[in-house]
Order: C-alpha cells, then structure tokens, then sequence
C-alpha cells in the first residue's frame, strides 16, 4: 500500500511485531551457529552469545564435516535423481494427457489423481515397507529415488497438464508439421515454454524428497548410506552429545539447500505458496 | 508437380454422446500446379477442416487426399512436403526469429550453412533481417505474420497451406500483407492453399475461388467468374459487399412479356419486366415462386440515367442512406424486401424520400428458390 | 505403408482406430511409466492394506486370516483411544495457534516500506530452507534439562519459580472449582464436555438465516439424528460388534437426508453429533436434550429480536458458555496434581509424563509458520485498495481494519491452512518418533495414532495389526478430505 500519510506508531507496531516473530524464528539458528564453537563445557557455562575467537573450537566442524558430507552426498544424491525421474516421468504423461484424445485417458489421468485422494502414504506404510523389502531395496538409496520418483507424479501431472492444455496448440502442430516428435516437441516446446513452472515443481518435490524422514529411517541400514534427516537423527542419538559438534553438523546440513536458495529465491517463494495452495 | 487431389472427402467428429457432426461431406476439389486456391466460407463451413486434414493434423474419415502423385492419407505431416502458417502464427514464444525459422530445418538435420543461407534469403525476401535476433514478443502483430510466412518459406515446401493468416492484423496491415502474400505467390511459384472468412481477400488473392458451405463445396472459380456468374444463391450472396439483393416473388405473364412480382401481401408489389434474356430463363416458372437477385451497384438512382427505359424502372422509400464518399448506399424499404443501391453521390437523400431507380437487368440473375441454384 | 485402396463406407470400429493406432501405442508408452510407477508403488501397498488388515501378520513367519479381530482390537484399545485425544489436543490448540501467524501476515502486507516488506517475506521464507531435522533437534535440545535453553531461560527471568509457584496454586484452584463442576455442571449438563457441546449447538443454531416454516422439519431430522444412537444403545445394538450395522446404517440414511435438507451446511451436524455420543458415552439420553437446548436457545432469541441483533446475541451466549467451560476444564480438570518438577530448576521436558503435553504444545513458538503466512499473504494481494480507502472513509480504525476488512476477506485462506493443519496433526508422526521415541515417550503420553501403528509394526512386528490401524487413520483422513473438498469448492 502507498498510503500518503503513513502512522510512525502503527509501522513501529508492525515492525516490532515482526521482529518479535523473526527473533524466535532465528534463535535456533543463532544458538545452532554460538554452540558449534563451544566444547560442552563452554556450553554449560556460556550458552547465549560467543566466547572469545582464541577459544572456538573449530575442530567442532572439521568433525562434523567428516561425518555429514557422506550424508549431503547421499541426499542430493536421492533428491536430484528423483526430481529429475519425477520430472521426466512426469513431462511424457501429462503432454500425452493434455495434448490428444485416446481411449483411456481420462481412466489413467484419474488414476493419477485419485491418488491425490486417497492419502496413503501413511496408512500403507507398512505394506509399502513389506514391497520394497520384497523387491530387494531394502538398504539402497534407489528405493528412495523410487519412491520421490512416484511422490511427485500427482501433483506434477496436474499441474503440468493445466499448463500444457493452455499453450497454444498451434505450436505443437506447427512443430510437427516441421517434422518434431513426440519428445522432440516435449523437449523444444513445452520445456522451454513450461520453465518456470517446472522448476517451481521441481523445487516441491526436491524439498519433499530432501526432508523425508520415515523412509530412510525404515529402509537404510549402513552408515554411508544415510541420508541428511536420517543421519543427523543418528548423531543425535548417540550415548554422549557433543552439543558443538552437533550443531556443526546442523549447519553444515544446512549449506546446500541455502546455496540453491540464494540462486532460486523468487522460485523458492512460489513454490513454496503453490506448495501450500495445491496441499 | 505439386497438385492437391481431394476425392470424396470426409471428416467427422463423434462426441462422448456417441453422436456424430459431419464438419465435411465428401467434397472433390482439385488444386492445380502452382494455383493459389482460396478456400472461403462462413465460419463452421468445413473450409479449415479441409485444410487441417491436407496438412495432416486432422486424420480424414473417409475419402482420399493426394498431393502430386502420392495418397498421402496414411502420410506424416513431416512428409507431406507442405507448409502451413497459422492464425496466431504459432512462433515459438521463447526463440528468436532466426531460431523460429531454423527450427524446421534443424529437425531436419540440414548443414549449418545450408539453415544460415535459407533463412537469410527468406528475411530478405521479407524484410526481416534487421529483426533476426528479436523474440517473438518484441515484433509487431505484421512482423510476426512475416515471420511465421517465413518460417514456411524456408522448407521449400511443394504446397503453402495459409489458415487465416490475416484476421488477427489491423485493417491497414491486411491490405499491405495481403499483397505481400500475393507477390510472394508469383515469386515462388508454388502451390498454395489459402483459407480465409474475408471475401474481400479471397477475391483479390486467389487464383480460384472455393466457395464452401456446411461441408459442402458451392462453387469453384477464378474470381470474377465467381462474381458475375454465381451458380447459387449462396456464393451470390457471400461474394460482394454489399451483398446482392434478393427479391422473392413469381414470373407473372403480363401483355405478352414475363413480369416479375415481388411477393408482398397487402401493399403494392414491386414489378419488374424481364428482358428477354431473363424471360428466356425464366420460361419454365410461369406462374411459379422464383428469387430475383440484382447486385447493388446495378442499381442506379433513375435521375443520373440518361436514357431512362421506365420498364426497368421502380420506386422505393428510402429508409437509410450512408453517403461513403464516392458513392452513396441507399437502404430501401419495399414492406416485405429490403435492397440496397450503391448510387453516386451527387444527390443528397433524405429518410422516407420516395425515390426512383433503374435496374441493369443484364446482370441480373434468377434462382430457383427451391435449390437456390442460378437459372442458367 | 499407404494403401491407397477404398476404405468402406460404414467406418466400423477398427477402421476408426486402425490409422491411429501407432499414435495410441505412443501415446500409451509416454503414460506407462506414470501408470507403472503408481499401480506399483502407490496402489499395490494401498489394495495390500486393506487386505492385510483382515490379517494376523508378522512377517515373515505367521500370515494368517482373522477377520475383523483387528479392528476389533483396535477399537478396544485404549492406547488407540489415547493417542486420538492427544491428536484432539493438538488440533485444539491449532485453533490458538492460527492467529500469530495471520497477524504476522497482516503487519507484512501493510507495511509501508515496499523494501523492507520484501526483506521480512525473504526471512519468512529462510526457516524453511534449513532441513526440518535441524529445527527438530535444536528444539529437541532447547528442552533438554540440564542444557536446554527453555531451563535456563526460565530460571533467569523467574518463570521458573512463577511455574513452582503455580505447581501448588493451579491444584489448589482446581480443587475449589471441583464442586462446582462435579455439583452443578455435572448433573446439569452430564460434565464439562457437555456443558461445550451445548456451546457448540447453541452457535450451530445461530448460523441459521431464516425463520421459514420449513425449520421445524429440519429441528426433527436433527433430533431424529441425535436419538439413533441413544436408542440403540439402549436396544442393545452398540455392545455386539456384529449388530453395529444397524445404527451404522441408520445413520448414514439419516445424513442423507440431512443433506437434502440443509444443502452443504449439513456436513457439520455428523461431527457435533460423534462428538456427543462420545461426550454422553455413559448417558446417551442427554444428547437429544442438548440438541433440545440449543434449539430453544435459538427459537426464544429469535422470537425476541430480528434476526441482526439476534444473531449476534445467540452467538455470544453459545460463546460465553463455551468459553466458562474451557475454562473449567483449564483451572480444574489439566493441573490437578502437583508435578513437582520445578522447584530443582530442571524439569525434564520431555521426560515427565505431565509435561510432555506442555511442551508438545509450546513446541514451535511463536507459531508462525512460514507456509501459512504465504498463503495468508496471497489472500491479502487481492484485497483490492478501493475496500481499504472505503473501509477508511467509514471511519474504521487500523485495528477495527482487521476484524472487519482483513480477517472476513481472507476467511478462505485461513480455512485452507487450517485444513492442512487439521490434515497435518493426524498424518503427522515423524516429530513425536524423533522426540519421544517409537513409544510416545514417558506414560505413552505423545503417543498419536500415526505413531502408533508405526510402532505396532515395526516395534512390536505385529503388521497386520498396524495395518487396520492405519485402515481407521485413512477412513478418518478420507472424511476430513471430503469435508476439506466441499468446504474449499464453496469458496471457489
């Protein structure tokens, strides 16, 4: 709003408000960043702000990093291949779907959404486990690429189907005529012309994949195969905590998906609403 | 040899209902070498069916369609050796124009220099070499329909299908690419195949005109054999602005010559005496209904005649006059028809003035109102 | 390939989809991985579910058909029970919850400064790139007793001895308000929940726009519907399993009547009665009475005033009666006992079986979460500026602009988010796995259902069990899905 006058008091208000909020948003980040510099005994003594730089104990991180970069290298593993799987998957059904009549398509796009109904992956848990244990993908990272790859169809063929049926149709016909395939036209129309809108998917099912929990909880049993979550869970697990090691971990955790943000941060933001609206 | 060969053809939709629309029912049309071939009609006539179903993108119900020598029914688009430009130009939004015109041929797998050499030439025959490296978005609605043209251009294609090319442009912008296209015909020497709604561009563009109507083809001529010799009551009426004016009414014999009287219960009836070219048409309908049809600038204001045949003669109550200049429209009122006069505009005419007018009966025609076919 | 042969006349089926057939076979190849994927992987476990249900299972030894003794089980669970009333809880609490974060979207959207209103929406946004582990296991650690932060906070501001101080006055409060609610509202009302539910009936009957003669035709669907269950009981229906048909059936031909009637406002009417069948378990007769009650609250106002200061005035009364008996059940019925943690200056959090709820229910604080606010703030976008100066004009102030601009206006996004938070409390467990542990921590206190059936399969092995566990958790989520569905359409 540009209102002429504008209250000092009401934006004071505001602006105190929101800084309330932000300030306990950001403590857990705060503290996560004081503690990684402190031995435990620091931390009993000092838990609020920083100790004096001669005392930091920066082997906090070179410990942390040893035991966390396998697990970042895990996840981005999982997170990039599904995404990529979910979207490639993703971009043929719903150009077939959107783009032509041809019995049966309206039976496999409503397959596809029922799946969306029917909120299963809590209750079929178990079955789910019993599957993949059947199939062989118990202890590897391809269950999990498996299953992000399926997570992301739904609302990936949804989305994507309303946006094909809107691009003109005169284009796909135009490209065919000049000889395009099916693929070729996937890959030299709607790619380009959808970009923005995939990424925006891309990036839901990234974060979806990136903070699964359950899955490798139930599924990964070697260390070197955990993923973020599932590590840092078995740090904090362990019989002694080294408070500062920890937190270390958290932040080193933290880096990669602050690096894809500082480079996508309009995407993040509207992803994150479309996220929210679709459910 | 490029000529288009539609035999008996047919499309037809089937919706979920298990009905069935039948947008064109088996029409014949034959397109010569290097013809340009202007298919017209109202909306809904089948005309951009018809020419879908060359390109390819619609798949033919029934029938056969041939380009040069070969069926192409069961044929790729890609392989039909045509081309076809679109209403909405269909330009790839997010390539260049250089890129939107090279598109075709990079599929194609055509050498680089070969791409760079067709595109240059197909800018310069266009006037866009200055705009090679702009998007879509940054041309004008005229450029981008040069650029689609373009993109035809460059794939040497046997036959040129055009689906409305122009009726996304300003008035001025379709006169200027109308000629453009026109000039590009005789420049290139190809076949093409152009669908349009606008008389006006059918009759300045085409080679031949196909007249079509609810999948069905009315006529085929070069334009002005469309104009002067209408084969039924529809292409009369279609072709022309204004269109031509139709009286329904019965040849009547009257003192040895065949009359004309304009059905018209209660009030006084228009008639009009038949020459003899008319009366010799219109023997067999003595006594019988039958549409006069006379096009508005064969009707003349009586005092601008010099030698007035008062048989040709009849008086009207003027009800609009639209002066456009160089001549006047005059919408008149019989009570049962209205027609329209397109006189000079020397006089001035006022709403209700009675005014009298003389009819070009040789260019006149007479239709059978039950076929609506000409009377030849 | 082309066969230029005639085709005939009458195009029969195949020769309509012969020409097509290699387009259909590519088209069908572009869609299979999709179909493959998800029948696999999606509605193979969700089909084995169901089936498996009906199973003793603990695999990979005993697969055996039991029935319904599963479901049986599970409704006799008082484990199963208790993790529900955890999960009602939490969705109590949502409903507090909620408002930090519309507030945090209103400032956000009204402050002046176009650069620092971006600045703010991008540190809306930073909490959810960093991974939803860390969060977890930072706070896990805030509440840890002899670190944590949330200890030593409270013992250097005081609060410390404020909840010490408390640990003796909230029994001592509880135990005067004891004769009121077991001496009055008891009987009265059949207990606490009672005296709510006829809060909740009251308003129910405030929504109510006209007084046509058709009302009293709905007044008796209702109370029809309120009478299936207590006469049930009362025949006998409700303690053998196999007879639960009967009123099962009934009540579904009631609720379509009930949706003839009412059109979409029906869909509450089930829940409030659920609600009460659960809350009078002991007493059935009184739920016709409550329903009875809020009926007459409703006719006697009504015939009093018209229907602008008539309708206010009935929902104040049913919100004056819902909030005495919230807060009868806060000071009497929660703090009744001293837990006797905080005079050491450690409670353990997460350790003592009376402070886990609390400290479920601080969790997060100050409750703005950054996928609310987002959808708060797309609501408040379309806000046009002409209803703000309007507003203005009428002389509204800045804080009357919330409650009579803002809030109505975004109605629909408070709602949405609500949805998801209401989805999101029954599907969610893998906080209460990674605080607590697969048993739900101390006393089994965080125990909700999710967890539960996690815990039945994976820590006791017992699948067949989790598995119609995770039956009656999908039934409950499909119905919030289908009211979320029409609530959501009714907007749209």
């Amino acid at each position: 709003m540009s209102e002429t006058r504008v209250s000092k008091l009401g934006e004071t208000i505001k602006i105190s408000y929101l800084l309330f909020v932000l300030f306990f948003a950001f403590v857990p980040l705060f503290v996560m960043i004081v503690v990684s510099f402190k031995s435990n005994e620091q931390y009993l003594a000092n838990p609020w702000f920083f100790d004096h730089p001669s005392t930091w104990k920066w082997e906090n991180w070179s410990y942390a990093w040893d035991m966390v970069s396998g697990y970042i290298a895990n996840s981005i593993f999982v997170s990039v291949s599904g995404t990529a799987i979910t979207l490639s998957i993703v971009l043929m059904s719903s150009y077939a779907i959107a783009r032509y009549d041809f019995p049966g398509k309206n039976i496999i796009f409503y397959l596809v959404m029922a799946t969306m109904f029917l909120p299963g992956t809590v209750a079929a848990l178990v079955t789910l486990f019993d599957l993949l244990v059947k199939l062989n993908l118990v202890n590897s990272l391809w269950a999990l690429v498996v299953m992000a790859a399926v997570g992301g169809q739904v609302t990936g063929v949804f989305i994507l189907r309303n946006f094909i049926e809107d691009i003109p149709k005169e284009l796909f016909e135009s490209a065919q005529l000049d000889g395009a395939g099916h693929l070729q036209q996937i890959w030299h129309i709607i790619l380009p012309l959808s970009a923005s809108i995939i990424s925006v998917t891309c990036i839901m099912d990234f974060l979806h994949s990136w903070n699964n929990v359950i899955l490798p909880l139930l599924l990964l049993r070697d260390d070197a195969l955990l993923t973020i979550p599932v590590g840092l869970y078995r740090m904090d697990g362990e019989y002694v905590k080294q408070y500062g090691e920890l937190m270390a971990g958290f932040a080193i955790a933290s880096v990669p998906l602050l690096i894809l943000f500082v480079f996508s941060m309009k995407l993040f933001v509207k992803g994150l609403s479309a996220g929210a609206v679709k459910g | 040899m490029a000529e288009v060969t539609l035999k008996n053809l047919v499309k037809e939709y089937r919706d979920d209902k298990r009905t069935t629309f039948r947008a064109v029912k088996g029409i014949n049309l034959e397109i010569r070498d290097r013809e340009f071939m202007v298919l017209v009609g109202p909306s809904g006539c089948g005309k951009s069916t018809s020419l879908r179903m060359i390109a390819g993108l619609e798949d033919i119900t029934d029938g056969e369609i041939s380009i040069g020598d070969r069926v192409v029914n069961d044929v790729q688009p890609k392989d039909r050796d045509i081309a076809m430009v679109f209403q909405n130009y269909a330009l790839y939004p997010h390539m260049t124009v250089f890129d939107n015109m090279a598109f075709g041929l990079k599929l194609l797998k055509y050498p680089r220099d070969e791409i760079k050499k067709r595109v240059d030439d197909a800018a310069d025959i266009l006037g866009l070499e200055s705009m090679l490296d702009r998007k879509p978005k940054q041309l004008s609605g005229g450029q981008r329909q040069r650029v689609a043209v373009g993109r035809a251009i460059v794939r040497k294609p046997k036959v040129f299908l055009f689906d409305e090319p122009l009726s996304n442009l300003d008035a001025k912008m379709r006169v200027q690419m109308r000629t453009e296209i026109s000039k590009l015909h005789a420049r290139l020497n190809a076949t093409m195949i152009y669908v349009t709604h606008d008389q006006v561009e059918a009759m300045t563009m085409g080679d031949r005109i196909c007249v079509m109507k609810d999948g069905n083809i009315m006529q085929v001529a070069e334009p002005l054999d469309l104009y002067n010799r209408p084969e039924n009551m529809f292409t009369a009426g279609f072709i022309g602005s204004p269109p031509m004016n139709f009286f329904y009414g019965q040849v009547v014999p009257e003192g040895g010559r065949l009359v004309f009287v304009e059905k018209n219960d209660g009030n006084a009836p228009i008639r009009i005496t038949l020459d003899d070219r008319l009366a010799r048409l219109a023997k067999n309908y003595e006594g019988k209904s039958i549409v006069f049809g006379i096009r508005p600038e064969d009707i003349s204001d009586a005092l601008m005649v010099t030698h007035i045949d008062e048989s040709r003669c009849l008086t009207a109550k003027v009800d609009v006059s639209e002066p456009m200049g160089a001549e006047t429209y005059l919408y008149f009122d019989t009570t049962a028809h209205s027609f329209i006069a397109r006189v000079h505009s020397e006089h001035k005419f006022d709403f209700g003035q009675q005014v009298k007018v003389s009819l070009d009966l040789e260019k006149a025609h007479l239709f059978d109102p039950e076929t609506e076919d000409v009377l030849k | 390939m082309a066969t230029p042969n005639s085709k005939p006349k009458n195009s029969s089926w195949i020769a309509r989809y012969a020409p097509k057939s290699k387009l259909y076979l590519a088209l069908y190849l572009l869609c299979l991985p999709t179909i493959l994927s998800l029948l696999i992987f999606s509605y193979y476990p969700k089909i084995d579910v169901v089936i498996m249900s009906f199973f003793r299972w603990k695999p990979p030894a005993v697969k055996e058909f039991i029935g319904l003794r599963n479901f049986l089980e599970a409704f006799s669970d008082p484990q199963f029970w208790q993790s529900f009333k955890l999960v009602g809880i939490l969705l109590m609490a949502n409903l507090l919850k909620l408002w930090p974060g519309i507030f945090a979207a209103i400032a956000l959207h009204r402050l002046a400064n176009d650069r620092l209103r971006y600045i703010f929406q991008v540190c809306f946004v930073v909490p959810m790139i960093i991974p939803g582990m860390v969060w977890l296991l930072i706070w896990k650690s805030f509440f840890e007793p002899d670190f944590g932060l949330l200890n030593r906070i409270l013992n250097a501001t005081g609060g410390m001895k404020l909840l010490d101080w408390m640990d003796t006055a909230m029994p001592r409060i509880a135990s005067i308000l004891d004769p009121v609610t077991n001496g009055i509202i008891g009987p009265a009302f059949g207990g606490l929940g009672g005296l709510i539910l006829v809060g909740a009936l009251v308003i129910a009957f405030g929504g109510r726009k006209e007084r046509d003669s058709g009302r009293f035709m709905q007044y008796g669907l209702l109370l029809v519907g309120s009478l299936i269950i207590p006469i049930c009981g009362a025949l006998g229906l409700l303690t053998t399993p196999a007879l639960l048909l009967i009123p099962a059936v009934l009540i579904v031909i009631w609720m379509v009547f009930l949706a003839r009637q009412l059109g979409h406002s029906w869909i509450a009417w089930p829940f409030l009665l659920l609600a009460g069948s659960m809350v009078f378990w002991g007493e059935l007769w009184r739920m016709p009475l409550a329903m009875f009650i809020g009926i007459a609250v409703f006719e006697i106002i009504r015939s009093r005033f018209d229907y602008f200061t008539g309708r206010p005035l009935i929902n104040w009364i049913g919100m004056g009666i819902l909030t005495i008996g919230s807060a009868f059940v806060i000071f009497g019925q929660i703090w009744t006992e001293p837990i006797e943690q905080f005079n050491l200056g450690t409670p353990a959090w997460l350790g003592n079986q009376d402070l886990v709820i609390p400290a479920l229910l601080f969790w997060g604080f100050p409750w703005v979460g950054t996928v609310g606010v987002l959808i708060y703030l797309s609501g408040l976008q379309n806000i046009s500026k002409d209803v703000y100066e309007a507003a203005e004009l009428d002389g509204v102030g800045p804080m009357g602009m919330i409650f009579r601009i803002e809030l109505p206006l975004i109605m629909t996004q408070v709602r949405i988010n609500l949805i998801f938070m209401t989805i999101g409390t029954l599907v969610q467990y893998e906080t209460f796995l990674i605080l607590l542990g697969p048993d739900g921590g101390p006393g089994n206190k965080g125990m909700v259902p999710g967890l539960y059936m996690f815990s039945s399969a994976f820590s006791e092995g017992r699948f067949g069990y989790a598995c119609s566990l995770g039956m009656v958790l999908f039934v409950i989520i499909l119905l919030l899905t289908i009211v979320y569905q029409k609530y959501v359409k009714v907007d749209k």
